[in-house]
């Protein structure tokens, strides 16, 4: 009887082997996931950022499949060129058509951000996707039904398992997939972070207008990030009503505290020029309404911002009219070119 | 095996051999017929089977009304020596409950812990590491419809229903119920079953059976008047009433 492992049969087999090994790589390696470090944008333990991951998230990001009606996508309001915003003061983009409640906020340096909506109700960015997904003025999508079309979709199963190593989606990973495509979209490259690292020069207007920024508005908006990541009452109106399910109380929606009722979260001021009307309510279209709020038109109530009470009793922040000018000139460096056309951040066709 | 189909010389002889030990390790350890411990739930409206849109039943305070929808979470069965003083928590242990008619709820578990036990506790509610992203797989993927999306969390309860005034039209029972304070551990105490030491081995297979009797829902200790509260998303009254009265553990049974 012939052995089972003769040498004729061992050098087959490793010949074969080696084979289907090139062969496997030549052919097969994911030469469109460029192996990127993603070490330096902080993320979850539990949702590390990968190529593929980012990918699958940027598909989903603009994929109409994830709404109800197969019309609306994360990128209807979410527009790229309008720092990830929707121009609108309530948008009327969802699969209802009825208005929002609030301005859809900006996508910007979300890595960073401890928490999400303008009361700072999402505590993670996975935990946020679902809200828009299924809300029914937003996406209005049923989880049970994506999950269906996603696990019966070849292109879809394929990317998924190439991202999370599964072999089943559920709806975790729609939002992991995404929380790691928004983690991506990163502006820290305007005029300003050119000015600070010595490449480029501010405008005597706009160097100006920093001067007065850095006294008269960067204690909420501080520099960096230009946010304090913190809720603030700042003047917008006198009383807070609980029609629309809290969604007028601001914080104290989701605190309780009384302390808390009118505060919102301070929203970056990254891309400012690009990211209007502003406000939670999207109550002001220009830079200018913006600051004569905060010049004439602050509110007095018991939680408005301490900030914004002069020591003389007065309220609002004190600003002539070349200030103002000066101090949007400034906000007008912190446009992101390199951000607002990154091809990064773009619609693809992956597969 | 790639090498052994790939030797064309393999004799049958060598073949049934195989095969045959094959057959006789699969034997050895072939899987339970069922899980090791079931978990049988009934659940109760004023001692009759609670049926989902169908009685009207009657609060303490003869207030009448429907239940059209009900689930809530057990989660983290806890097997508790009091001698040995220790305790051992199933892993991943959260399973949502959901009511849809008068059959017993059956929860299925494997890999207990080996010991004997003289208490067993779970909790009502999702503890707050697991309850602080909503991300999550089986039990808790959102699209079991039991997550709070604007306010990251999940719900404990959620009892939906009807209560019909004497006058005027029904109103709905929307009763929602989460948040960290509010998650709540129940002990049982085994002294007063026939096993007041619960013996746990392997290849042996056991069954909880549990009653959950939903009128204490509305009052015991806290009397819900549903004519003035109605509707809540973080009530500690309700979730102390759930976890007070609702539950009682009254048998378990060996094989």
């Amino acid at each position: 009887m012939r052995k089972p492992f003769s040498g004729k049969v061992i050098v087959r087999l490793f010949s074969a082997l080696i084979f289907s090994l090139i062969f496997y790589f030549f052919f097969f390696t994911p030469r469109d996931f460029p192996k990127e470090d993603w070490t330096a944008i902080p993320s979850p333990e539990r949702n590390p950022i990968t190529t593929p991951g980012v990918l699958l998230g940027r598909k989903l990001f603009f994929d109409p499949l994830l709404s109800a009606n197969g019309e609306v996508s994360c990128a209807s309001c979410h527009r790229q060129d309008l720092a990830f915003s929707d121009g609108q003061s309530l948008g009327r983009n969802g699969v209802s058509g009825n208005q929002l409640l609030r301005n859809a906020p900006v996508l910007v340096n979300l890595a960073w951000q401890p928490a999400f909506f303008w009361d700072g109700g999402a505590r993670d960015l996975e935990s946020q996707v679902f809200s828009p997904l299924t809300h029914a003025d937003e996406m209005g999508k049923d989880l049970k039904i994506l999950i269906a079309e996603l696990n019966s979709d070849g292109e879809y199963t394929k990317l998924f398992k190439k991202a999370f190593q599964i072999d089943s989606i559920s709806s975790a990973y729609v939002a992991r997939a995404l929380a790691q495509f928004e983690r991506t979209i990163i502006s820290f490259n305007s005029s300003y972070d050119q000015f600070l690292k010595g490449d480029t020069t501010l405008s005597d207007l706009a160097l100006k207008g920093l001067k007065l920024y850095r006294t008269k508005c960067n204690s909420c908006h501080t520099e960096g990030f230009f946010t304090d990541h913190s809720y603030h009452n700042n003047g917008l109106d006198s009383v807070f009503n609980d029609q629309y399910l809290g969604e007028k109380l601001g914080r104290f929606r989701i605190s309780r505290d009384s302390s808390d009722l009118g505060k919102y979260k301070t929203p970056s001021l990254r891309n400012i020029a690009f990211s209007g009307p502003y406000m939670h309510d999207g109550r002001f279209a220009t830079l200018e309404e913006v600051l004569e709020h905060y010049t004439t038109g602050v509110m007095k109530s018991k939680t408005l911002d301490s900030l914004l009470v002069q020591k003389d009793g007065r309220v609002g922040i004190a600003l002539s009219e070349k200030e103002k000018k000066a101090i949007i000139a400034f906000l007008e460096s912190l446009t992101d070119q390199s951000f607002l056309s990154n091809p990064s951040f773009g619609e693809i066709e992956v597969k | 095996m790639h090498s052994l189909f790939n030797c064309p010389k393999l004799s049958f002889r060598k073949l049934s051999l195989f095969s045959a030990l094959i057959f006789l390790f699969s034997c050895q350890s072939e899987k339970p017929t069922r899980e090791q411990l079931w978990i049988h739930i009934y659940h109760t409206i004023n001692n009759e089977p609670l049926l989902i849109n169908d009685m009207p039943y009657e609060n303490a305070l003869g207030q009448q009304y429907f239940v059209t929808d009900l689930k809530y979470y057990i989660s983290n069965l806890t097997f508790i020596d009091n001698e040995e003083q220790t305790e051992y928590t199933l892993n991943e242990s959260y399973h949502l409950v959901h009511v849809v008619g008068p059959e017993e709820y059956l929860i299925k578990l494997n890999d207990l812990p080996v010991g004997e036990f003289d208490q067993i506790r779970f909790s009502l509610g999702i503890d707050s590491l697991a309850n602080k992203n909503i991300d999550q797989l089986g039990a808790l993927d959102p699209a079991n419809e039991m997550i709070w999306d604007w306010e990251t969390g999940y719900k404990f309860l959620s009892f939906n229903g009807v209560y019909f005034p004497e006058q005027g039209d029904g109103k709905e029972l929307i009763f929602h119920v989460g948040k960290d304070e509010n998650y709540k551990e129940l002990v049982f105490n085994l002294d007063p079953l026939e096993v007041p030491v619960l013996r746990v081995e392997e290849e042996r297979y056991y069954d909880f059976y549990l009653s959950a009797h939903f009128d204490d829902l509305f009052k015991n200790p806290h009397t819900i008047n549903f004519r003035t509260f109605s509707n809540t998303h973080d009530d500690s009254q309700l979730m102390d009433n759930f976890s007070h009265g609702v539950f009682t553990l009254d048998k378990i049974e060996i094989r």
